[in-house]
């Protein structure tokens, strides 16, 4: 039985309440506690906004897709559609 | 290389070389290159297809042409930096601005933006107006 009162300190008492336990038999054993009615929820994935620049991709599509290409280089075995501008700018081409 | 990419494109939009399309917004009249467009920004083309220009109050008044260029420089270059003069209130405009005319790159670029600007002064403002902005909601909420 436990027996809880306020009374002088001695070396086994909680110097934080200023209470005490007389006995420690109706201490429970943890495997027999009853689980909480409420499941603690998993601690979620960090949200972080990122930027990544996507502006090479962005320009690779436009030859990958063929997205309106306005020019075509003709070579013996293959003809690319390209665009002129991407031409000039990259390569320094004034075609 | 990436930054090579980037100032290739941005030379181009200084010089205006071989500018093919021109775009009218808040009665600014800009000269673009449509493959640009083509590559991030479609559609814009589709809404400038019509007579009139796109209205935005963000790009109106005293300032309007300069955020209206920084813009611009975004679409060529994707680089953040230009967005360091934007204070959060006109970052929460070109995100609207963004959103309304579905240019992505632009809209994740204020959301992140936004979230690097949050301050115990700012916070309040960034939780009122982040309901428009999922991915901002979420990184506020948590």
């Amino acid at each position: 039985m436990n027996v809880r009162g306020k009374k002088k300190f001695s070396s086994n008492d909680c110097f934080r309440c200023n209470y005490f336990i007389e006995s420690t038999a109706d201490i429970r054993d943890p495997s027999e506690m009853v689980p909480l009615l409420f499941e603690p929820k998993e601690v979620e994935e960090e949200v972080q906004l990122r930027y990544e620049s996507t502006l090479s991709k962005d320009m690779l599509r436009l030859y990958t897709d063929q997205i309106q290409p306005d020019l075509t280089i003709v070579t013996q075995n293959h003809n690319f559609k390209v665009h002129r501008t991407i031409l000039l700018t990259r390569y320094k081409l004034l075609i | 290389m990436r930054d090579q990419l980037a100032g290739d494109l941005r030379a181009l939009l200084i010089n205006k070389r071989l500018t093919d399309t021109r775009v009218d917004i808040s009665g600014k009249d800009l000269q673009l290159h449509r493959f640009m467009l083509l590559a991030r920004w479609p559609k814009l083309l589709e809404l400038c297809e019509g007579d009139k220009p796109l209205q935005f109050n963000v790009f109106l008044g005293e300032r309007g042409a300069e955020l209206l260029d920084n813009v611009m420089q975004f679409l060529y270059t994707d680089q953040l930096s230009v967005f360091r003069k934007f204070d959060l209130e006109t970052l929460f405009e070109v995100l609207e601005f963004a959103q309304a005319t579905d240019f992505k790159q632009l809209v994740r670029a204020c959301e992140y933006t936004i979230s690097t600007r949050a301050r115990v002064d700012t916070i309040a403002e960034i939780k009122a107006r982040a309901a428009s902005a999922p991915p901002l909601l979420a990184w506020y909420i948590h």
